[in-house]
């Protein structure tokens, strides 16, 4: 082997791709056991979009009100209109305690109640007020002492590398390749165990609330490799995005107290939730503002409401909500103290993604059947924790406690099995996707993804029906075309940008295609996501999860993986 | 919301070709109310492809696109346009390698806050729930946790200029965010590391870095406290 | 990732524990100076006699002293961590600091023999 290629192939145990809280949580519990854990992370790791969760991490502490774990997991199940698995929830809301006071014990700065406890907060969805949080920017501080854990412990750390293939063969897990964005070239990591926790795909939709860098790459390699990708239709609009930017303003407001309001002045979500008010859960939020405005009641008969903070008085909006002030004020010029703030439903969550049993080992069918050593965790997977709608908080929460169950698992695995031989040439896929763009192909790939993103907010946002998602199934197709004619203009090894991007653009386009076959198959509505032409939740024929492959180049869908059940929590009609 | 012409000159570099960063001039039309990533954007998805720079969340949390617009250190994302009218001049940030164009080397940056042991150090026993950590306490310490890393801070320190191996102001914000942690046990430690001409001595209380930051982080006035805090234990 | 940073293994402390110190009895020197300089004196005319009265009084030499020590100390010690921000190579410290404690050296030299020379002045 010569020098260049040696310094390109790497044998580690446990490849982590994304350095979320996900995947730092995972690479900390693998490298604590004393195996090598390598991070893969297209940006820095602490530029990961887990430090843009503002409110707060949830878990039923009680320490300002009574709470208990048999009420998150209710709020939990409710909340997902009935879709989550409850075998996933129970796991989940065990450990959830464990996992805030591990934070804690690491450094994380709570904000704290006057006895010096953890500070928790009421948020949407949660009968109790079960948010622990650092002011407004938890995700941020929770990230970066993540990081830190992870340095103390000698991670491994691939910043600015983009994963290009799985190496999956026979249904065994062997490793992936990546391209190194800093230098260029491609690197073969080989592995006994990968982990994929790539985060959400919110990037397929114009207005939204997600990172450049959320381009759903995991599902799409996912999908690439042979393997299904679970509820994907389900795709969680936040009530509070800024206006036109689609930049998030955190549910926190809300949870301290903040108005919605319509250009009358009246808090219309009083017609809709009467009970919780502005703290109804994120779906049904969204869909009260979108008939608002759909009505002409939105601001000036505009497409946008008002976030009222005025009432809560300087000091509580600048020492609890400082980031929200702030991001008002220069992405808008509004003072939220003293102004309300424009506000527009945004593409938020994906609570669909990968497929995995509660060990987080990826699935590849309906009975159960696993990939050996290959896991996900965090927004990228579908365990399914949040079914049609998640609650706010419970995805930091489900990101770091997968995240270590997912360490746990893989570092049991590593020990047991030995490094499985790499598939016979493995750096061709990623070639042949670098040479395609580098082929001098005429079309660009940024009208592409324009074209795509405003289509897909126009058609699969908060409403949706038959005729808008056959149209968009059009455009993908078309796009899905033009693509391959797509060449780059940048030819250089170093931080090649427009190479990136490209890349991402072929994974926006491959699972785009698999949310709009989900929902139009889906003839009901549920959670978030609503169908105008089915208005009604069916749990005769609907309640089960959506499992689609890309076969031979057409998304074929099986619906036989039934929804984990518990006799006491059945699913009721869900009233707020 | 109008169109508006403007005139944006951007310092490039381009390894592969280039010897040394060069000014290129860039004529496009944009929104009014466009931000300087809408406008890096707008060049790189309709005029160059070739233009690098790094950018992610777009709602200024992230960190990644600190750059140097019309001389102050800036992220482009949070910044809109019309702060300059309708001239930009938008560079790298100073006093790192250029990678390529508006992407510089931040390896070292991120090495140094390695090195003040950027993570809770304790003797003592854990509690079965959480550490009890008064407001006040927790108040000591709340702004510098608001830290991102972008480096713009560092990037405008003239003591880190010319000189490489200054710990610099951000990782010394993190070791004042650790030292004055009331859970942590390991001053100590990092205040050996920290008590360095290399290290908090290197810092003359110029300001800059409190002026560039984007999150109003009063870093030299906890640079100071720190510095008292290495007096008040070698005496 | 793990690049080791040049530790320089001199602390700062007591330069920057002196620079202040410096700092605030220079301040209250100062205060001294204009108070019996400048406003003890305004409005009426000084004359020779006077000004020699006080340099030969047993305080002033003692203050004077104290005021050219601290500000050589702090001027220099000044300028020096300047100059060691951008002076990276050991032998152009070693050539600055020796030319700074020359500088220093002098001063105080000259400094004293004015002192001494005041306050052994005869009247005329």
């Amino acid at each position: 082997m010569k020098i260049d290629e040696a310094r390109r192939y790497h044998k580690i145990d446990a490849v982590i791709v994304g350095a979320g809280l996900a995947g730092l949580r995972a690479a900390l519990e693998v490298a604590k056991s004393g195996l090598s854990a390598a991070v893969i992370t297209k940006v820095y790791p602490t530029r990961s979009h887990s430090g843009g969760a503002q409110g707060g991490i949830a878990a039923a502490l009680a320490n300002v009100g009574e709470d208990s774990l048999e009420a998150h997991m209710f709020d939990t199940i409710k909340g997902s209109d009935y879709l989550a698995d409850q075998d996933i929830i129970e796991r989940f809301v065990n450990e959830a305690l464990k996992t805030v006071y591990e934070f804690e014990h690491m450094g994380v700065p709570f904000s704290r109640t006057e006895d010096g406890r953890i500070n928790q907060r009421p948020f949407g969805g949660h009968s109790a007020p079960r948010a622990c949080f650092a002011q407004d920017i938890t995700g941020h501080v929770l990230l970066h002492t993540l990081y830190e854990q992870c340095l103390q412990h000698n991670v491994l750390f691939f910043n600015e590398f983009q994963v290009l293939s799985l190496l999956v063969k026979d249904d065994v897990s062997r490793g992936l390749v990546a391209w190194d964005i800093r230098e260029g070239g491609l690197h073969i990591f080989h592995a006994r165990a990968v982990l994929l926790a790539t985060g959400g795909y919110g990037r397929a939709w114009k207005v939204t609330s997600n990172a450049h860098a959320n381009t759903g790459d995991g599902v799409a390699l996912v999908l690439e490799a042979g393997l299904p990708l679970e509820d994907m239709e389900f795709v969680q609009f936040h009530p509070t995005g800024l206006y036109k930017h689609g930049i998030l303003l955190s549910e926190a407001a809300r949870g301290e107290g903040a108005y919605i309001i319509n250009d009358k002045g009246e808090r219309f979500m009083k017609i809709y939730a009467a009970a919780k008010m502005e703290l109804a859960p994120r779906d049904i939020v969204s869909r009260s503002e979108q008939t608002e405005i759909n009505e002409g009641r939105g601001i000036h008969g505009q497409d946008y409401v008002y976030l009222d903070l005025r009432h809560l008085g300087r000091e509580k909006i600048l020492s609890r909500l400082p980031q929200i002030h702030d991001l008002a004020l220069n992405y808008l010029k509004v003072d939220a103290i003293t102004d309300p703030v424009p506000i527009q439903p945004t593409a938020h969550y994906s609570m669909g993604g990968i497929p995995a049993n509660v060990r987080t080992e990826v699935i590849r069918d309906a009975a159960g059947s696993v990939v050996k050593g290959l896991y996900t965790a965090g927004e990228t997977s579908c365990l399914s924790l949040h079914g049609a709608n998640r609650l706010g908080c419970n995805s930091l929460q489900d990101a770091a406690t997968f995240g270590r169950i997912a360490g746990i698992h893989m570092t049991e695995f590593c020990k047991k099995n030995a490094f499985a031989d790499l598939p016979a040439k493995p750096l061709d896929a990623a070639q042949a996707k670098i040479d395609r763009l580098w082929g001098g192909g005429k079309e660009r790939h940024a009208p592409i993804r324009e074209t795509l993103q405003v289509n897909m907010t126009k058609t699969m946002g908060v409403f949706r029906n038959q005729d808008d998602m056959l149209k968009m199934l059009a455009v993908i197709k078309e796009l899905q075309e033009r693509y391959q004619k797509v060449g780059v203009d940048d030819k250089g090894q170093a931080f090649n940008l427009d190479l990136i991007e490209a890349l991402e653009l072929e994974n926006l386009l491959s699972f785009s295609e698999v949310i709009v076959e989900g929902a139009l198959a889906r003839k009901e509505s549920r959670g978030a996501h609503f169908r105008s032409d089915f208005p009604k939740r069916n749990d005769g024929e609907w309640l089960r999860h959506t499992l689609a492959w890309r076969r031979n180049g057409k998304i074929v869908m099986d619906f036989s993986k039934a929804v984990v059940i518990y006799p006491q929590y059945q699913p009721q009609e869900r009233k707020y | 919301m109008a169109k508006i012409d403007i005139n944006v000159k951007i310092l490039r570099y381009q390894p592969a070709k280039d010897e040394k960063p060069h000014w290129q001039d860039f004529a496009i039309s944009v929104e009014d109310e466009s931000t300087v990533l809408d406008v890096l954007n707008e060049i790189h998805w309709q005029h160059d492809g070739t233009l690098a720079y790094r950018r992610s969340c777009r709602s200024s949390i992230c960190g990644s696109c600190a750059m140097k617009v019309n001389g102050r250190n800036v992220l482009a994302c949070e910044t809109p346009i019309h702060r300059f009218g309708t001239k930009l001049k938008i560079e790298p940030l100073s006093g790192f390698e250029i990678l390529k164009d508006l992407v510089v080397d931040l390896e070292p940056f991120f090495a140094k806050l390695k090195r003040i042991r950027p993570y809770l150090i304790l003797d003592k026993p854990l509690p079965d729930k959480e550490f009890v950590q008064s407001p006040q306490q927790l108040e000591q310490i709340g702004e510098s946790t608001l830290c991102i890393l972008c480096a713009a801070c560092s990037a405008a320190c003239p003591s880190s200029w010319p000189n490489s191996d200054y710990l610099g102001p951000a990782a010394l914000l993190k070791a004042y965010r650790f030292v004055f942690d009331s859970r942590d046990d390991g001053a100590d430690q990092r205040l050996e590391i920290v008590n360095d001409k290399n290290g908090v001595w290197r810092c003359h209380t110029i300001f800059n870095c409190m002026e560039a930051c984007p999150k109003k982080i009063k870093i030299t006035e906890y640079l100071s406290r720190l510095k008292v805090k290495v007096v008040e234990n070698s005496l | 990732m793990d690049k080791n940073f040049k530790q320089t293994s001199r602390s700062g402390s007591l330069g920057w524990l002196l620079q202040r110190i410096s700092a605030v009895i220079l301040f209250i020197l100062l205060l001294f100076h204009f108070i019996t300089y400048h406003f003890l004196t305004t409005g009426r005319s000084v004359s020779y006699q006077q000004v020699l009265e006080r340099a030969q009084s047993w305080w002033f030499p003692l203050l004077q002293f104290a005021f050219l020590i601290t500000a050589l100390y702090h001027g220099l010690n000044g300028v020096w961590s300047v100059l060691e921000d951008y002076t990276s190579s050991k032998t152009w410290r070693l050539v600055w600091y020796s030319l700074l404690l020359t500088v220093g050296v002098v001063l105080l030299f000259v400094g004293t023999l004015t002192i001494i020379k005041l306050y052994t002045l005869k009247a005329v």
